[in-house]
């Protein structure tokens, strides 16, 4: 089972089209630029031969084998596997549950400090600023060109800004709900039933 | 001098036994060209903020001043001394179609007819609302109606322009668009503080601000912003 986001990334590329390992490592600074970073040049190539083990990709035949030693080899072009398009939804899916058990850590750890509510007020605080700070520099996404040019990166960063964006809403209703609990508790008083 | 300031505000409505207390203590400053946005649930107080910070709701205790001028002295006009308020509603006494509609004011206020027409069509492309301009207000949909409420507001050439959820109504593909305009009217230097209900709405502000059970929190315009991304934050908690 793949557990780097990385090759998941990596894997996600080929999905969307065969590529080679030079033109899929532009694509993946182009389109994760800012969230996953590859580091050295030979990673993409390790990224690749662990995701051929995994059966989840494969190598395309070659269309122009060369004959001779003497040219420059040929580009190894890989497509993803039907193995390989099935775990990618499944972590699509996966993933959504990951989120949500670590909201759900996140709420657990806060009743640790029910013991010291004006503590607990202060974190609070925090993170109601950094979620706001968070929507606010979140740019607003210019308008939408009639027929980009290309057509995936506009809808990856368009929904990843949305992303972004919609997901505050929780927190910061989240964090109105759990400032009630504590204040209740900074005032001495019980938790409502 | 903030363009808008507003100092320890309190604000309730009903009778004793049912009183509601919808600001509390509450302090804002809003600087020329400045765009803020109050993010809040319903009954949190956002709507009456915004009704004071216009000038429409005077406060029970505290002071707004508007370019240093108290706004709630005797004989202040709020829309007369450069604020805006948007309102959503079309009254049908005030003119048939939306080009009616904007110059119906500016009429009131003994602009001649030809006058008041070439400010309201100038309104209404600076609200990119042009196309309405021949239309009934009924016959508006979402993102126009938005768009024709702004525009009604800014034929005052007002130096704040204040609208509660601006984007209530309106498409979702829509909606961002109504957000640029409002940035670019900040960036003309016209103050815009809106009140949200949906964070999606704070993209691109320059300030945004939370509000629950009157309280209003956040960060003072001249604090420099520091941005601490959440996932990280999220990330060390959870690690």
């Amino acid at each position: 089972m793949i557990r780097s986001p990385l090759n998941w990334a990596v894997l996600g590329l080929l999905i969307e089209r065969p590529s080679y390992g030079s033109e899929l490592k532009a694509r993946f600074e182009h389109r994760y630029e800012g969230l996953l970073q590859l580091g050295s040049d030979s990673r993409i190539y390790r990224v690749l031969t662990e995701l051929e083990k995994q059966a989840m990709i494969r190598p395309m035949p070659e269309a122009n084998p060369v004959s001779s030693g003497t040219e420059r080899q040929p580009k190894r072009h890989y497509c993803a596997t039907a193995h390989g398009r099935e775990s990618f939804h499944e972590y699509l899916v996966e993933e959504m549950r990951e989120l949500r058990r670590r909201s759900q850590l996140r709420a657990r750890l806060l009743a640790v400090l029910v013991d010291r509510p004006l503590q607990a007020l202060e974190v609070i605080d925090e993170i109601e600023d950094a979620c706001v700070q968070e929507a606010i520099h979140t740019p607003l996404p210019a308008a939408r060109a009639r027929f980009p040019t290309d057509s995936v990166l506009a809808l990856a960063q368009d929904l990843a800004a949305e992303e972004c964006r919609l997901a505050m809403d929780p927190n910061l209703e989240f964090v109105g709900y759990t400032r009630r609990l504590f204040k209740a508790l900074a005032k001495g008083e019980s938790l409502p039933r | 001098m903030s363009l808008l300031e507003i100092k320890q505000v309190c604000k309730s409505y009903g009778r004793r036994s049912g009183r509601r207390v919808a600001l509390r203590d509450v302090s804002l400053q809003i600087e020329a060209g400045e765009r803020v946005a109050v993010w809040g649930k319903r009954h949190s107080g956002r709507t009456t903020l915004l009704r004071v910070a216009a000038g429409v709701e005077p406060p029970d205790e505290g002071v707004v001043r508007f370019d240093g001028h108290d706004l709630s002295a005797r004989g202040a006009d709020a829309g007369r001394g450069g604020i805006g308020y948007c309102q959503r509603s079309f009254r049908p006494s005030e003119g048939a179609t939306v080009l009616d509609q904007l110059a119906v004011r500016l009429l009131a206020r003994g602009e001649s007819q030809t006058s008041a027409e070439t400010q309201a069509r100038a309104a209404l492309e600076l609200a990119g609302a042009e196309r309405c301009v021949a239309r009934e207000p009924d016959d508006l949909d979402g993102t126009e109606s938005v768009r024709v409420a702004i525009a009604r507001a800014l034929v005052h050439r007002p130096r704040l322009l204040v609208v509660d959820e601006p984007t209530v109504g309106v498409d979702l593909l829509e909606r961002d668009s109504i957000l640029r305009l409002l940035r670019s009217l900040a960036n003309q230097g016209i103050a815009v503080l809106t009140s949200v209900s949906d964070t999606a709405c704070l993209s691109g502000v320059d300030r945004g601000l939370t509000i629950d059970d009157g309280v209003l929190r956040g960060r003072p315009p001249s604090e420099p912003a520091s941005v601490v991304p959440l996932r990280r934050d999220l990330g060390r908690m959870s690690a």
